[in-house]
């Protein structure tokens, strides 16, 4: 019994060992902590990009700061009709895929349709990314950097850009970007860009 | 032997169905995943800790449901090929290699499926724990609840948004409870829940490991035990049985005081007697005390041989039986020319004596029993004595164990009848063989070397 407890201890040890491991720092460039003037007027449409629950917490967020807004996880062009702004919530979760009876293909599709109808509508375009690097796959990446073509400000949890990847691409794509600490914290770049 | 081999391979079979059940399990769950999705989803909309935390422990269970398949699959599968050979490094190595393979084959392409590690490891900890508790005829609890317990008691760490940093919340559900318990700021509640229930099932896990090995010693203990009780017994019977031979050699053995008495007063009688008449009775009472006393020799010692016919033999044997008995018969049947045996009279008429009750005992329900008694001769010079009957017959699986000393179906016997008869028929350089079919009869054969003489002659 001795034994098989310190071989459970040692390997419990060891995972949290290896587990602090894999937490490498952040990219150090961390933006501007929010923007100097509003961009985004009311009524904000929050959708997600992906069906993860980010974009739900998003719009939670967003009516705690008594921002005018409207969640729908599957949002069409025709919901653009009477919003000023756009905010979508990276991070394809294929569970939530699954849930709302979508596949891949198809939320690709609708987003496109959706930020083309915004652009269309020179609407302004928030794009935020709250789930970490577990929502980081390269399906994630490559529509991120999609969507950054039409974005008019970018929000990341640190997080998500453990390896710097999105303080590259604002920098690339010269977007107002913003890293904040916690997922509490896009309270203050979110409520700049509205007022 | 037999057994070994189909636990083994019910052991493979059932460790290739398990990992191709979590092949199928995912998709099997679908429905489940929606309704998790939908909990969390209402948590955040009323932002209810409470909802979270239902929602939380589903996640748990679903991601165990998911998982165990294929841990408790890959130990199945690795229990199976290493049932006898026992090999540490492999019964500890192979179940997480085995699941890693599997996994890397099959889920690759799966984006809900979790890291590889995570399971590899909580297989690895179950196959500590599982060989640990002993297996053996247990085996299918350590292989399950063991599993089960570890597969539980990780998959509570993955909703703990602490342990979420350093990668332990596998898979999506469990990263969307995170998220969600961060907005909801439950991150204390799922942190301190889920490290106590890690903890609860796993030391559940140990304690379960050390029942099962306890069980398991229980049972070996007690077989022991057994085993040594039957020793016991056995060696109280013969002494038991030493002491009642020592009792009736005694008995026996006073018999022969009052005989030197009847010898030495029918001596002074046929020096005192005229009468030619009663002359020729004292002669016949000395004759008559002679054989008394050659009996009683042959009783007391084993080694006591004299030559005589198959006749007198059987002559002696059916004044000991009852030829008719109500329902059951028996009949003698002596071929001619039989050779001269060299026997202890008494001791192996008892012996066949003994087993001809037994053949009435066998017959006692049996409608028409009949018993056969038959002496042949063989090229050998051997006397072979056939005690055949149509009873009730002998079960296969006893047949090795009636010789035995001890040995009796009887709850009144004293279990000396057989026994007795193979140190008898052993003791005179004879075979002893049966054939038993139940329901159909029994055969037994003595055979008893005979005198090599060529003068010989026995009448039936």
């Amino acid at each position: 019994m001795d034994k098989l407890l310190t071989t459970l201890f040692v390997l419990i040890i060891t995972l949290v060992a290896a587990g602090c491991g894999v937490n490498p720092g952040t990219s150090g460039d961390r933006g501007i902590p929010n923007l100097p003037r509003p961009i985004a007027g009311e009524r904000a449409l929050v959708t997600t990009a992906g069906q993860g629950l980010d974009g739900l917490i998003v719009a939670k967020y967003a009516t705690k700061l008594n921002i005018k807004n409207y969640y729908r996880h599957r949002a069409e062009p025709v919901d653009l009709q009477d919003v000023n702004s756009l905010i979508i919530t990276l991070g394809f979760s294929p569970t939530g895929l699954e849930a709302a009876y979508m596949d891949l293909a198809k939320e690709k599709q609708r987003l496109k349709e959706l930020v083309g109808a915004a652009e269309k509508a020179k609407m302004p375009i928030i794009l935020i990314h709250l789930g970490g690097m577990e929502r980081r796959s390269p399906l994630n990446d490559e529509t991120t950097r999609e969507l950054a073509e039409h974005t008019s400000y970018l929000v990341v949890v640190k997080e998500s850009n453990q390896d710097g990847f999105f303080t590259g691409l604002a920098r690339e794509k010269h977007l107002p970007f913003t890293e904040v600490s916690s997922l509490e914290g896009i309270k203050v770049p979110l409520n700049s860009a509205f007022r | 032997m037999k057994k070994d081999n189909q636990g083994k391979l019910f052991s493979i079979l059932a460790g290739i169905g398990l990992l191709a059940l979590s092949l199928v399990i995912p998709d099997l769950l679908e429905q489940w995943r929606r309704i998790i999705v939908n909990a969390l989803e209402n948590s955040i909309w009323q932002e209810d800790k409470g909802l979270l935390m239902l929602a939380a422990a589903q996640v748990v269970a679903h991601n165990s449901v998911v998982m165990f398949p294929n841990v408790c699959g890959s130990l199945v599968l690795t229990y199976g090929f290493t049932i006898k050979g026992y090999n540490k490094l492999l019964r500890y190595g192979l179940p997480p290699v085995l699941l890693n393979l599997f996994n890397y084959l099959a889920f690759k392409q799966l984006d809900y499926w979790p890291p590889l590690a995570v399971p590899a490891l909580v297989t690895a900890l179950a196959a500590l724990l599982a060989w640990r508790s002993g297996l053996g005829s247990t085996g299918l609890v350590p292989l399950t609840l063991i599993p089960a317990l570890i597969v539980l008691s990780i998959n509570s760490l993955s909703v703990s948004p602490y342990l979420a940093d350093y990668g332990l919340a596998r898979g999506d559900l469990s990263w969307e409870t995170v998220l969600a318990g961060k907005f909801l700021k439950g991150e204390n509640l799922l942190n301190s829940t889920a490290i106590t229930f890690f903890l609860i099932l796993l030391a559940m896990a140990l304690v379960a490991t050390e029942l099962i090995a306890l069980h398991r010693r229980r049972l070996r203990d007690a077989e022991e035990l057994r085993k040594y009780e039957l020793q016991y017994q056995h060696a109280q019977f013969q002494v038991q049985e030493l002491r009642v031979i020592q009792e009736m050699h005694t008995l026996v053995h006073d018999l022969k005081t009052p005989l030197t008495t009847i010898q030495g007063l029918n001596s002074l009688l046929q020096m005192a007697l005229r009468d030619e008449q009663l002359k020729h009775y004292t002669h016949h009472i000395e004759g008559a005390v002679d054989n008394l006393n050659k009996m009683i020799s042959e009783i007391l010692y084993d080694d006591v041989r004299k030559e005589v016919s198959v006749a007198e033999l059987i002559k002696y044997v059916r004044a000991h039986v009852l030829v008719e008995v109500r329902g059951q018969k028996i009949t003698f049947h002596l071929s001619e020319h039989l050779p001269l045996l060299e026997v202890n009279l008494i001791r192996l008429a008892r012996a066949l004596i003994n087993l001809i009750e037994n053949a009435f005992t066998a017959t006692s329900g049996v409608r028409e029993g009949r018993i056969e008694v038959k002496a042949e001769s063989n090229d050998r010079g051997e006397v072979i004595f056939t005690i055949a009957d149509n009873g009730v017959g002998i079960p296969e699986h006893l047949l090795e164990d009636i010789w035995a000393s001890d040995y009796s179906t009887k709850s009144a016997s004293s279990g000396l009848g057989l026994g007795f008869v193979k140190r008898v028929v052993e003791n005179h350089h004879g075979v002893l063989d049966i054939e038993s079919q139940p329901g159909r009869g029994t055969i037994v054969r003595v055979m008893i070397p005979g005198v090599r003489r060529h003068d010989q002659n026995s009448g039936n």
